[in-house]
């Protein structure tokens, strides 16, 4: 892309990364109406940006859902080791 | 008879019988301490144990106390409990080679924290050396930046009422996406998620510039995307 294009709209790949920083920070107003010209046009980063919510919140779950727990077997191991080492 | 003929019979030499039994009266005495001349490294080995014997025991007192919260915090922020472990064993021995300039301006739960952290941000910066960073670009992507017609996020069905987030196979279909994932990325995506951080301390704590933290997020986002469409959404 070259003149005006280039000026007004980015490209798929920068879109990505940018709908990706649009949830975790407030982007500047040029940045948003930027990036909303691409979503106004691009049905595929439409779609990504509702998809990526869709696995964000599946793995939100998931990882509350997981068991992370420390055994004391795993502990007397690392006691060993380090026994071992010094 | 014939297989007589290749039986291939042990000599006995008495000079190797003689070193084994020197050996064996040597370590005897040396074990029951008898007057004979103790070789130096030994001496040395034994003094500089008997130096260390606080030391260890400090160190095994805190194995006791902090060693489950260091294992947890680390299980957390690496993919594998294996990983995880020698990174604990890593600092801790850290700790003890400096134990000196430890002064207990600070409690020495903050202190092995700090050393780990470190270690774990050493570990992610020799990974993201290695890790590959121009295969997303082709697969993903034409060159002038816009998608491969065949990777384009097509529509999903989502039906936000029904249940399947909680569904026994859609956690396998997820496990297994984030396990075909490249092991940085992976983190980098599941770091949000542990205690609710922001993008900054991501980044420090990964040791990572920002642009290329919104990039990895983006990549590790696409493939997931990919994987969920074609093992869960489009089947």
């Amino acid at each position: 892309m070259k003149g005006v294009p280039a000026i007004l709209f980015y490209s798929c790949q920068k879109a990505g990364q940018l709908i990706e920083q649009s949830f975790q920070e407030k982007l500047s107003r040029l940045t948003r109406f930027r990036l909303l010209m691409h979503t106004f046009i691009c049905f595929a980063c439409r779609e990504y940006e509702k998809q990526s919510l869709v696995v964000e919140k599946a793995i939100q779950r998931r990882m509350k859902d997981k068991n992370w727990s420390v055994s004391t077997e795993d502990l007397e191991r690392l006691r060993k080791k380090v026994n071992a080492k010094i | 008879m014939f297989y007589q003929n290749f039986k291939i019979k042990p000599d006995f030499g008495w000079n190797g019988f003689y070193q084994r039994i020197n050996f064996a009266v040597f370590f005897v005495l040396l074990k029951t301490g008898l007057p004979i001349e103790r070789p130096e490294f030994l001496i040395d080995l034994e003094n500089k144990a008997a130096e260390n014997e606080p030391h260890r025991l400090l160190m095994n007192q805190w194995v006791d106390a902090y060693g489950r919260d260091l294992l947890k915090w680390a299980i957390l922020r690496v993919s594998s409990k294996e990983i995880a472990e020698d990174l604990v064993q890593d600092s801790l021995l850290a700790a003890f080679q400096q134990l000196v300039k430890f002064e207990g301006n600070s409690s020495p739960k903050t202190w092995l924290m700090a050393i780990l952290k470190n270690k774990i941000a050493d570990h992610y910066r020799e990974n993201f050396k290695k890790g590959p960073g121009s295969t997303f670009q082709q697969t993903y992507f034409q060159e002038n930046d816009t998608w491969k017609t065949e990777e384009m996020p097509v529509f999903w069905e989502v039906n936000e009422k029904s249940d399947w987030q909680h569904h026994p196979e859609f956690s396998k279909v997820l496990d297994q996406c984030l396990g075909n994932l490249n092991e940085n990325w992976r983190q980098v995506l599941l770091s949000k998620f542990i205690d609710e951080k922001d993008g900054k301390s991501i980044c420090q704590e990964m040791g990572i510039q920002p642009t290329n933290y919104w990039q990895i997020l983006h990549r590790a986002k696409s493939q997931m995307r990919k994987c969920l469409e074609l093992n869960w959404f489009n089947t």
